[in-house]
């Protein structure tokens, strides 16, 4: 085992004290504090916790996180508790595991957000005397977390402090917190001297990351800008992270903050849902998108974790919540971030063509988890609910992950039509994924091609054989990546110079098309039903909810043993198939199957929920699909759920996304038009969202029976039942009439 | 200081020198005595201390187990635990029946229902619960012991692995099934003292919880 030396130069993780002398300073010059936001923003742009519950502030903090994708701050107390874990996370930065059973961790930064009221030479923290009021609220709009902390202290005296604080989205390399302490007559500050700078260095093994921080003191008040610089292979010559700093002391706080908040603004002006009439969703939705923003990093460098920059949770480690989750949100949102995400698995090809070879196949497997090589980094073993060792497959199994990146890469070329990112990148990632499959297939006795011992998204059987997610979605890679081919072939101008990077064999496309076309998939065309793999329909048929109110963990209820020899499934696995692939899955079949597989699955993972939601909305099963819903929307929200103390669900909160905007806003590509037919819950008044669609922007506003599409420009789109249209710039509108919507009519040309 | 009642009055000097030991104040049943062990605790209003049928009480207190639910409403039996083990440095071993109950009370938590990698979801939910519920004196050891199944069987089972010199549980009062029924087994099968406290009722929290029973009426679960 490697050791590693320290994270960063101060244990602690005290910016309260300087770590490293620096010769050079950065000056705050503009010194003008900004307002303390008044935290009464509308109950839907806000989360708001009042009081202070030590028993799930954790639960709190990741809530009350505040990022911008190069970092996150969890949203801890500036003065520090003992119930609270603070932590700043730097994306990408990792450094060797601590003891546990992970290789690497997400390592924290230097705890930037440390002050500590003092009045009268005494340290107040909430320990000391009597809370009069505490709150905290998080402005999901802007992305600001403000704080008003009242006080009655053992002398008498009542203490005020208020606080706020950012990751700045126009500058993600900064950091800004201000503080302002009152005592009435009595003398309070926060402990440091006038003007203070830190200077730390995060050594991560993709090298160091550079962390500098200024904070100006004076009459009671604090403002503290940090500067984060990480490595970026993209960037030629980077500019030191004291030199950012400088910049940003030169604008003050006032400034960052107003560029901070119009930053915000352009995100979410692309990427807000807005549900009338239930006000629980509409928080739940926002809360969502708040985070996924927050979680977002364009650079390619790195991507994102499990539970995003808030929480230690999963150790930052990256699996397929990411491109099928989480990603999508981005591609109809905020392509730069999707196309960082595909360049972050394009990086890592290498290391996944490594560990195909390793088992003895060619081609591209990702590896189930990774962090910053691109290397596995799946535990071999972990301990389970009783302590007891349990072996890890999915690092050897979970195959299905390549046709997830490959299903990821396609979808946002399909949904951008960024030809540049196929050329440069989605070409390879899935001509290398198509390859694997290929050699992954083998001919059996009855002359068609398997895939065994694999394990399928429903984790609660393992080494099974046919999983039909995982051969459907490797069917579709294959001929995706051939489609890839011959269009590159017939590249306008002549055959595309990215042919020659792919290092094709002669025939090889043809071969894809020979082995996508041998592959099982459990189908019955009599049921209209995919067997999840093979075998599956011979397991004892324990129907999941008749054995515990759900969302439930399997193996607690039925035991790990007889949970392995039962229908008893985790989470959507034929329905993730349906979700995925509509055009291959038609509603009538993921109508069967949801009939079929919903009762058997015990939602014992969070990325479960919301895809019965879309699904369930699909289908039609609009009362089903609203209480999916908000169990996913439970995840993170609701006590007592799931650990939001380290972190909230990411693949949770794409997944609302993906529920609210492709299950009951009812969008779908469909070859080349963008398909909408929305199926609203009686609940929601109205549901109303954008999308870009292949760079035009298209706002869908589903409204009882009234349906009103936007579009910016020229835009080739199906509504309802109907073929597709191209819709001139304009305001289009259509009526629902029994279960259909007409054809949309030009009410107001833009 | 806590004051207890012990069961069945006549218990060993053994049982009352555990008492005095943790600083515990003994107070004897009203005129009427309780004639069974249940009815002891049912009778109570405070915590009883009951030497079950065949169960000896240590010479030296070396482990304490604490049954517990994964709800904040445990923390009085956390806290005599606390004050037991204090005076002869035991080992406290909480103990949870990890199962798909949930209980009501906010800040509680159950055992993750959403398990989406066994490894670390167990691993950081073990971290979590103890330092939710678990804070001890400083120098005490705690550790958190998890088994699965039916509570009342699971639990006596797991004791006899565990072999604790005192068993502290506390409870709602009720006498019927869930705690009810934990309750019963322990004092019929514990094979030491049994501590068992009175649970605070406290009302069910607010905000947003998981709608299973929403799902329920959707699918037609209830039907």
């Amino acid at each position: 085992m490697r050791r590693q030396p320290p994270a960063h130069s101060d244990p602690e993780g005290d910016v309260g004290k300087p770590q490293v002398p620096s010769g050079r300073r950065a000056r705050l010059r503009d010194t003008t504090f900004p307002a303390l936001p008044a935290g009464d923003c509308a109950p839907s742009w806000a989360i708001v916790v009042d009081g202070f519950d030590p028993l799930r502030e954790r639960e709190f903090e990741s809530w009350l996180s505040v990022g911008n994708g190069v970092t996150g701050t969890r949203g801890s107390l500036e003065e520090g508790h003992e119930a609270s874990s603070p932590a700043t996370y730097v994306n990408g930065a990792y450094v060797e595991g601590s003891g546990g059973v992970a290789d690497s961790d997400l390592a924290p930064a230097p705890e930037w957000t440390r002050l500590v009221p003092v009045v009268d030479d005494t340290a107040v923290t909430l320990g000391i005397g009597e809370i009069i009021e505490h709150r905290r609220v998080l402005d999901l709009r802007h992305g600001v977390l403000s704080r008003t902390w009242r006080q009655r202290l053992p002398s008498g005296q009542e203490m005020t402090l208020r606080s706020a604080r950012f990751a700045s989205m126009a500058d993600p390399q900064l950091l800004v917190l201000w503080a302002e302490v009152r005592a009435g007559a009595a003398r309070a500050r926060f402990a440091a001297g006038a003007e203070e700078q830190v200077v730390a260095e995060l050594r991560a093994r993709a090298g160091p990351v550079e962390f500098v921080a200024i904070t100006r003191h004076g009459r009671g008040r604090a403002v503290r800008i940090a500067a984060v610089r990480r490595r970026d292979p993209n960037e030629t010559k980077q500019e030191p992270a004291l030199d950012v700093l400088t910049r940003a002391g030169r604008q003050g706080a006032v400034r960052l903050l107003a560029r901070h908040r119009e930053a915000w603004d352009a995100r979410w002006c692309a990427a807000d849902v807005e549900i009338e009439g239930d006000p629980d969703a509409q928080r739940a939705v926002r809360f969502a998108l708040y985070h996924l923003i927050s979680a977002g990093d364009a650079s390619g460098v790195a991507s994102i974790g499990a539970r995003g920059l808030t929480g230690p949770g999963y150790h930052g480690h990256v699996f397929w919540d990411t491109d099928v989750f989480v990603l999508p949100f981005f591609v109809a949102t905020h392509p730069p971030t999707a196309r960082g995400l595909l360049e972050y698995r394009h990086r890592q090809l290498a290391a996944a063509r490594a560990k195909a070879g390793a088992l003895g196949y060619v081609g591209a497997l990702y590896p189930w988890e990774s962090a910053d090589t691109g290397e596995e980094a799946t535990p071999p073993f972990a301990l389970g609910a009783r302590g007891e060792r349990v072996p890890i497959l999915t690092g050897l199994q979970e195959h299905h992950i390549s046709a997830d990146v490959a299903w990821a890469a396609w979808r946002y070329w399909q949904m951008t039509g960024d030809d540049d990112f196929l050329l440069s990148t989605g070409a390879e990632i899935l001509t290398q994924t198509a390859r694997f499959w290929a050699s992954r297939a083998r001919r059996r006795g009855d002359g068609r091609l398997h895939i065994g011992r694999v394990i399928g998204p429903d984790e609660y059987h393992e080494s099974v054989d046919d999983n039909a997610f995982t051969n459907v979605l490797a069917r579709w890679n294959l001929e995706r990546a051939a489609d890839v081919v011959e269009r590159l072939q017939d590249w306008p101008g002549g055959p595309s110079d990215t042919l020659a990077g792919l290092d094709l064999r002669p025939g090889e496309p043809r071969r894809w098309r020979r082995v996508a076309a041998g592959l099982v998939d459990g189908f019955n065309p009599d049921t209209g039903l995919y067997e999840q793999f093979a075998g599956y329909v011979d397991l004892e048929d324990v129907v999941a909810a008749e054995l515990a109110e759900r969302p439930f963990a399997g193996d607690l209820v039925l035991g790990r043993d007889r949970l392995r020899r039962s229908q008893v499934i985790k989470q959507a696995d034929v329905l993730m198939l349906a979700h995925m692939l509509p055009e291959v899955v038609p509603v009538e079949v993921a109508a069967a199957n949801y009939r079929y597989y919903e009762p058997r699955t015990s939602h014992g993972s969070s990325l479960s929920p919301a895809i019965h939601a879309a699904v369930a909305a699909r289908v039609g099963a609009l009362d089903e699909a609203l209480a999916y819903f908000r169990m996913a929307a439970a995840i993170d929200l609701g006590d007592g759920m799931g650990n939001a103390s380290v972190g909230v669900h990411m693949a949770a909160l794409g997944g609302l996304w993906q529920a609210a905007v492709a299950g009951f806003g009812g969008t779908r590509v469909e070859g080349n038009a963008l398909r909408v037919d929305p199926r609203v819950p009686r609940a929601w008044r109205r549901l109303r969202f954008p999308v870009l669609w292949r760079g035009v922007r298209v706002d869908v506003d589903a409204a009882g029976d009234t349906l009103t599409l936007t579009v910016e420009g020229p835009a080739d789109v199906a509504v309802g039942a109907h073929p597709p249209t191209r819709l001139a710039p304009g305001r289009h509108v259509a009526r629902r009439r029994g279960q259909a919507w007409s054809r949309p009519t030009e009410v107001t040309p833009s | 200081m806590r004051t207890i009642a012990v069961f069945p009055a006549n218990a060993s000097q053994r049982v009352r020198r555990l008492a005095l030991a943790a600083g515990w104040d003994l107070e004897p049943f009203g005129e009427q005595p309780p004639t069974s062990e249940m009815a002891a605790v049912a009778l109570a209003r405070g915590p009883v201390l009951v030497l079950p049928p065949g169960a000896r009480a240590p010479r030296v207190l070396r482990r304490v187990v604490v049954v517990h639910e994964g709800s904040p409403l445990v923390a009085p039996a956390m806290e005599a635990a606390d004050e037991a083990a204090l005076g002869s440095g035991a080992e406290i071993v909480v103990l949870h029946v990890a199962s798909a109950a949930r209980p009501a009370a906010a800040g509680s938590l159950p055992a993750p229902c959403f398990v989406d990698h066994s490894g670390y979801d167990w691993e950081e939910w073990r971290a979590e619960f103890l330092r939710r519920f678990c804070r001890c004196s400083e120098g005490l050891c705690v550790r958190l012991e998890v088994t699965t199944g039916e509570p009342a069987v699971a639990i006596p089972t797991a004791l006899r692995r565990l072999r604790p010199d005192l068993v502290v549980v506390s409870w709602k009062g009720q006498t019927g099934p869930g705690r009810g029924r934990v309750v019963r087994a322990l004092l019929r099968q514990a094979s030491c003292p049994v501590l068992v406290l009175r649970e605070p009722t406290e009302p069910e929290p607010e905000g947003s919880q998981v709608s299973g029973s929403e799902l329920r009426a959707a699918t037609g679960a209830d039907r």
